[in-house]
């Protein structure tokens, strides 16, 4: 037993010792300074720069690619911060992130996806490694921390992959992709993918509500307000996961403690308005569903 | 609990260890609490059933072994009904009950049976076949009656092949709860090494294309032409890895202890027919329907028109053994109707072999070989598929256009993912081919040191570096 146990750690102790070794020199050459999620950087400034009032927004991917906060923060005369990325991130870092920032008379537009799930661990680490701020905002159970460090060493694997990132990416993934106000630009001249609509899945959405009602309380103790809003949503989509999404709805409707300004159809658009993924609108999709979020915010909440 | 949790690194740490430090007399007894707890891990409830048969089965056979002449085959099935009876009430009365709506429908009436809102028990096919070769094996005088309560009970709940096999014999396993396994360095190093290849086909492969298998399984109309082709292929690989690591974390976890469990994976993908392939894939499925129903059907020393009668039968019932669907009955039934095809053309195939010329005869063999594979796979696609229908528009999708589907398959997520397990299966298939005839143990051991500790070396690296540790992963067999 004894030579057993003798060779049992040896073994481990230098699979251990491998493994902090490719974190510690491959993480460095790796660093995703320039990656999509190192747009967080440039958001958390302007969010804790703009004077208040601000208008915020905050969700996922639906509003990084789809809206033209310029446009908006002309029109309402309210300065505007973008705080969307991704929706994989998870709502958990998405609120605390923007919480930090919120001051009195502010104006949050809060737009989550549809598929509110999980945060990926492999987007959480690249996040981490690109910007070390984000860590305060993100919270791991303990079961997920091993997973999570096993991400990290992954994300120096696939990070080396560059030829196959080179080949197959279509670069817009970037950070100097954005706007100062932090709107995902790097995608309007370019030409839509193919698409096919996904199926929603049947998700359990009780921990996410109680996380944005948490949000909403903790705004409204700061002096400012929440408002929600239904997602962009290609109408194909749409109409595949019609009861999915009313039911979405009305869950929203009866549950969250703050005004929803829209409804899911409002920005539903025709396919051939999308770029890359049923949520991510191209530049004229962009500019139409900017034009009626004017009209929305303008009649309902915002006039200067 | 499922063996690739760190819940289970844990559990096995501490019962293993446990195991060596208790006396011999008490080692069954930690066996089956530990067995208990690891079933109990995913819906304590259902220990009741298991508990059931158990204790029918019990009695079962020491009334089997004492009895004669008729009553001797009245308690083999009172057993019998007993284990068939929870498979049905579990398993298939809400199928049942189903399709006698839909019959029922179509003559006009209407079926007011409610169904049952329950859950199926994990592995409760693989127990309770394991439990029906106790009773029979004790029929057939084969196996003395356990006297013991809690070591039959632990021949059946044994925790590495409680949920998903191998399916044991009585005569295999029962007496090596018996003996003193004394702690062998051999013994735990070979079953380590057997648990890591298992684990590495598991998460590094079989989770990795999971992922490209649901994308085009769980919604086929979306797509047609090569992508519905290449999921297919990468099922049959998906499956292979996920069962074959599933059964080598087993046997190598019974191993670290000292116990043997049978094989259950022979390199199926190298069959050069359906009939061998069969003798490859879930060798202790395919012998416990060849001993217990294809043979007592008169097996092969029978007419031609019957043995392929009785091949269909077995394979048709093996469908359903595998879930309560109509697509695993076409599976099943697919796979009957191959290996009556392959018996039927042996002769055939054999004088063209004879004819080839040696030169091409490793070309004629690399040809059967992909041809057995295709095959299966046209049979993997009703096995996977949700419904007859969908599994309908898979196969009939095939060769389609291509354009436009593909481009969406083959996105810049799913490449890296493609890439990591082309890897992964290139050093699957290229150990496999480096083995021959030897079992995984016996071709690394008879490597050099440094060759050995380089391959466990590169392994567990692989393992961390390309496996899939998000998400909760479920072994594909523990749903039957």
């Amino acid at each position: 037993m004894k030579k057993f146990l003798i060779r049992a750690i040896l073994f481990c102790a230098l699979i251990v010792v491998s493994l902090i070794a490719i974190v510690v020199l491959v993480s460095p050459l790796v660093r995703a300074k320039n990656d999509y999620v190192a747009a967080t950087i440039d958001k958390e400034n302007r969010l804790h720069s703009l004077p208040s009032p601000k208008i915020i927004f905050v969700g996922g991917s639906n509003l990084a690619f789809g809206i033209n906060s310029n446009a908006i923060s002309k029109k309402l005369n309210y300065p505007v911060v973008n705080m969307s990325l991704h929706g994989g991130l998870g709502l958990s870092y998405m609120l605390n992130e923007a919480l930090d920032g919120v001051r009195k008379s502010d104006v949050v537009l809060l737009s989550t996806e549809y598929y509110l799930d999980k945060p990926e661990l492999k987007l959480l680490t690249q996040l981490m490694d690109a910007n070390p701020n984000a860590k305060k905002y993100i919270k791991l159970k303990p079961d997920e921390l091993i997973p999570f460090y096993i991400s990290d060493l992954q994300r120096c694997v696939t990070s080396s992959v560059k030829v196959i990132g080179k080949q197959f990416s279509d670069n817009i993934y970037i950070r100097n992709g954005f706007t100062v106000e932090g709107d995902l630009v790097s995608h309007l001249n370019k030409k839509n993918v193919p698409l096919v609509s996904p199926r929603l899945k049947e998700i359990d959405y009780t921990d996410d509500l109680q996380l944005i009602n948490t949000f909403i309380d903790a705004v409204k103790k700061k002096g400012a307000t929440v408002y929600y809003l239904f997602p962009t949503y290609q109408q194909s989509t749409f109409t595949l996961n019609k009861k999915a999404v009313t039911d979405f709805a009305t869950l929203f409707h009866k549950n969250l403690k703050c005004p929803i300004i829209n409804t899911p159809d409002t920005f539903v658009y025709n396919d051939s308005l999308y770029f890359n993924s049923e949520y991510h609108l191209n530049k004229q999709g962009r500019e139409i569903r900017t034009q009626k979020l004017i009209e929305i915010l303008s009649k309902n909440i915002l006039t200067k | 609990m499922l063996f690739n949790s760190l819940h289970f690194v844990y559990f096995f740490i501490v019962v293993t260890t446990l195991y060596f430090i208790i006396p011999h007399k008490l080692r069954w007894f930690l066996l089956l609490i530990a067995s208990c707890y690891f079933y109990m891990a995913f819906l304590p409830i259902y220990i009741l059933i298991l508990g059931f048969t158990i204790v029918i089965d019990y009695f079962a056979g020491i009334y089997i072994e004492l009895s004669s002449g008729r009553k001797r085959k009245l308690f083999l099935i009172c057993s019998l009904i007993a284990n068939i009876g929870v498979l049905c009430i579990f398993k298939y009365y809400n199928f049942l009950n189903d399709n006698l709506s839909l019959l029922l429908n179509d003559l006009g009436y209407v079926n007011r049976i409610p169904n049952l809102s329950i859950l199926l028990p994990i592995g409760l096919s693989f127990h309770t076949f394991q439990a029906m070769s106790y009773t029979i094996e004790v029929y057939r005088g084969n196996q003395k009656a356990e006297r013991n309560f809690g070591i039959y009970a632990l021949y059946v709940m044994f925790y590495p092949q409680l949920v998903a096999g191998p399916i044991e014999r009585p005569q295999n396993i029962l007496h090596q709860f018996y003996e003193k396994h004394k702690f062998s360095y051999d013994n735990v190093t070979n079953g380590l090494k057997l648990m890591t290849w298992g684990f590495f086909k598991k998460i590094v492969i079989s989770d990795r294309l999971a992922d490209l298998v649901n994308q085009a399984y769980s919604d086929p109309h979306r797509y047609q032409g090569f992508p519905l082709i290449l999921s297919t292929i990468f099922f049959a690989f998906q499956i292979y890895c996920d069962f074959s690591g599933y059964s080598d974390i087993a046997i190598g976890a019974a191993r670290v202890m000292g116990f043997d469990l049978m094989r259950n994976f022979n390199k199926p993908y190298s069959a050069k027919s359906i009939v061998e392939f069969w003798q490859r894939w879930h060798i202790s499925l395919s012998t416990w329907f060849r001993d217990y129903l294809y043979i007592p059907l008169g097996g092969s020393r029978v007419k031609m028109s019957r043995r392929y009668l009785n091949l269909l039968i077995t394979f048709l019932i093996s469908g359903l053994w595998h879930g309560a669907n109509w697509t695993y009955i076409i599976w099943g039934g697919l796979n009957g109707i191959y290996q009556i095809i392959d018996i039927s053309t042996k002769k055939a195939r054999g004088k063209i072999e004879s004819i080839i010329s040696s030169g091409f005869k490793p070309a004629y063999s690399i040809l059967c070989q992909l041809v057995t594979f295709l095959l299966i796979c046209t049979t993997w696609v009703f096995f996977r598929a949700r419904s007859v229908q969908d599994g309908w528009y898979i196969v009939s999708h095939f060769i389609t256009s291509v354009h436009g589907t593909t481009a969406l398959y083959l996105s810049a997520k799913n490449m890296m993912d493609i890439l990591f397990a082309l890897i992964a299966l290139f050093i699957l298939f290229g150990v496999e081919h480096l083995q021959k005839n030897q079992s995984f143990v016996d071709f690394v051991n008879k490597k050099s040191p440094a060759i050995r500790w380089g391959f466990y070396y590169g392994l567990v690296l692989i393992i961390f570096l390309l496996g899939k540790f998000e998400g909760n992963q479920q072994f594909i067999y523990f749903q039957f």
